[in-house]
């Protein structure tokens, strides 16, 4: 009964004008910022986020949900008709979308691309639905002990499952967890603030966003006269993408695995949606009786990372509502969001706020309903004119940039901030460190660092005992180990993979 | 035995080290345990730095300690790179006296004409819409408070 209660609660938070005005205009800045390469999902929600402020939590977040999950059809779209992925998670899709397109099936494509996302994502939303109030329940079991490994879980998967070098990734991670503890400690000492008031509350989330996703990327993109290098005009008709529609249906058992498999990975901190269109990708090919038509037009494989990367996004924002720790970069921005709202995610989350948690969950089951419209729209409109020149995109964004960061305090010091962390970023992404780890370490660094200062209260000496003789963080250890290990194999065997975003 | 390493491939060492040295400057004097989780950090970074510097010493260089797209090409671009960071620095300096919306146009006029824009009307009309937009956007929506300088009076500062 409660269920049905704290469900009727969010579907009275969404149906209505504002939430619902928000949700068409965050799908689509969504579809669009993911139809131009280069600017990731992560990229639009930090810069996007300090609209939210002043709206009411539930609105903010609505608004920043709808583009999360919208970014990835965009993506879709370009991944297939220009063979330039519009977000990282649909490097995958150009695989087989691509050819399609050049075989004359790009309507085709974008059908069984956007239907495989919605159902992808439907189903991992309803699952989340239905599951979020139980998984907050055993939540609410963990202690310190367990909350710091997760927390610390959320930066060394980074280095168990991405590409790059592990001991840049490695340092990357320690740093942005270091810089992280900056501020006042709970034991009311300042830490490494120079005196300065500015950092009393620790690093200001914001700027550290803006900067690492959006300056940096704007650095890299100096020297490109145009983002896509493409001038492409595509036969494709309405009738093509209702088709491929059916083509994604008629695949059941693609779609159902592929999105039980993303909720899955999203379900683990920083695996993020690239991982599981990637895995979805891989499973499907080695299960199919024809792998080798996988590359050269087969819709399969679009449904098979489509309907991943979408449900990937269920998963993560399960573990960021109810955990408190990012399920993906982009969700650590919406943590971000949240904290800002004077949020604290959590198990109690779940229950203190469940009108907000529900009415999120239901506007990002609407949110797919919508996307399906707005991106056969774009699909069906979407021409070559993606070729945005980077002297106009690079200011244009970077005075987004500029007034994001000082809006969230009115500081100068902000911007100073945000320009220092966006060199920084560009040179961590030039020679090959993880920027993705520098953000995940500040976001969980007060995490982890309040949970360890109260072990040290609760346990004393005998502090490090916890993590074995609670059972729950000796599991939660236990599978750490074993991701660290199994990462270190897949090493040294093969798979590359993309950088996590 | 040993690689030639380019000096850019030392930055980011060097600033994490530098930025943990400073990090330690003002929090050296903490009890144990506001130090003990910054402490297992700097442990992680120095390991961590020492096997990238290893590596670098002995040349080697595989896929994984690859470069971003377009990086190679950096050296001819870093002083564009360069004024796309210092120009909102004299941006946000000087807009408590030229006020918010004249410091951001004349920021991204300069960036788009040292970009490559070189028609006058988007070198003036584009920064200029664009600014006051923007700064429309963030005062209305956001209550954002930002320097009006000369303009002020004019509203448009």
């Amino acid at each position: 009964m409660e269920f049905f209660s704290h469900l009727q609660s969010g579907l009275d938070g969404v149906l209505a004008v504002e939430p619902i005005l928000l949700m068409v205009f965050g799908s689509v800045l969504g579809i669009i910022v993911g139809a131009i390469p280069g600017l990731s999902s992560g990229m639009a929600v930090a810069v996007l986020l300090p609209l939210t402020f002043p709206m009411a939590p539930l609105n903010g977040m609505i608004f920043l949900i709808s583009i999360y999950v919208s970014v990835t059809y965009g993506g879709a779209i370009t991944a297939i008709l220009l063979n330039t992925p519009g977000a990282p998670e649909n490097s995958v899709t150009a695989l087989d979308g691509y050819p399609m397109s050049r075989q004359g099936r790009a309507g085709e494509a974008i059908g069984v691309a956007i239907m495989s996302s919605a159902v992808g994502g439907l189903l991992s939303y309803i699952v989340m639905l239905v599951v979020i109030g139980s998984v907050a329940a055993v939540a609410l079991k963990f202690g310190a002990a367990e909350i710091f490994l997760i927390a610390i879980a959320g930066v060394a998967v980074l280095g168990a499952i991405g590409s790059g070098s592990p001991a840049k990734i490695a340092a990357s991670g320690a740093f942005g967890l270091l810089i992280g503890t900056i501020g006042v400690v709970p034991t009311g000492e300042w830490r490494a603030t120079f005196d300065n008031p500015f950092l009393a509350e620790g690093l200001p989330i914001i700027p550290v966003l803006i900067g690492i996703f959006v300056v940096s990327e704007l650095l890299l993109l100096v020297g490109r006269d145009y983002v896509v290098d493409a001038d492409v005009t595509v036969q494709r008709s309405l009738g093509s993408i209702f088709s491929g529609f059916r083509q994604a249906l008629a695949r059941p058992v693609t779609v159902l695995r592929s999105a039980l498999l993303g909720m899955g990975i999203g379900l683990v901190p920083a695996a993020g949606a690239t991982l599981a269109a990637f895995a979805s990708y891989s499973l499907t090919r080695r299960l199919s009786r024809r792998p080798e038509s996988f590359g050269t037009g087969n819709p399969e494989g679009i449904v098979a990372c489509e309907s991943a990367n979408n449900a990937c996004s269920g998963g993560a924002l399960m573990t960021t509502l109810v955990l408190g720790v990012p399920g993906s970069v982009t969700t650590a921005i919406l943590l971000g969001a949240l904290t800002i709202q004077g949020l604290q995610p959590g198990p109690q989350l779940i229950y203190e706020q469940a009108p907000l948690v529900y009415g999120l969950i239901v506007a990002a089951i609407v949110s797919q309903v919508i996307m399906v419209s707005l991106a056969v729209g774009a699909g069906y409109g979407l021409s070559g004119a993606l070729a945005v020149p980077t002297r106009i995109l690079i200011p244009c964004l970077m005075l987004f940039a500029i007034l994001g960061a000082f809006g969230s305090r009115n500081a100068d010091f902000d911007v100073f901030l945000m320009l220092g962390f966006g060199a920084f970023g560009y040179l961590l992404k030039r020679d090959g460190y993880s920027p993705a780890a520098v953000v995940m370490g500040v976001i969980l660094a007060p995490i982890a660092d309040n949970e360890l200062i109260r072990m040290f209260q609760l346990y004393g000496s005998d502090w490090y005992l916890a993590f074995i003789q609670r059972p729950i963080a000796a599991g939660i250890l236990s599978l750490l180990v074993l991701v660290l290990l199994h990462g270190m194999w897949r090493r040294r065997r093969t798979t590359k993979l993309p950088a996590i975003e | 035995m040993t690689g030639r390493i380019a000096f850019g491939e030392l930055l980011i060492p060097v600033l994490m080290v530098g930025g943990t040295a400073a990090y330690w400057i003002d929090a050296g004097g903490l009890s144990l345990e506001a130090k003990a989780f910054p402490l297992a950090l700097t442990a992680v970074i120095a390991v961590s730095l020492a096997f990238v510097l290893v590596r670098l010493l002995r040349g080697r260089r595989s896929e994984e300690d690859g470069r971003a797209e377009g990086a190679d090409a950096e050296g001819a671009h870093w002083p564009l790179r360069a004024a796309l960071v210092l120009g909102p620095v004299l941006a946000v300096l000087l807009w408590g006296f030229l006020g918010a919306t004249l410091a951001l146009t004349a920021y991204a006029a300069a960036t788009l004409f040292i970009l490559g824009e070189r028609k006058p009307l988007r070198l003036f009309l584009l920064p200029a819409g664009l600014c006051i937009a923007l700064v429309y956007l963030f005062r209305s929506v956001l209550y954002l408070r930002l320097p009006e300088g000369l303009l002020g009076g004019f509203g448009l500062g």
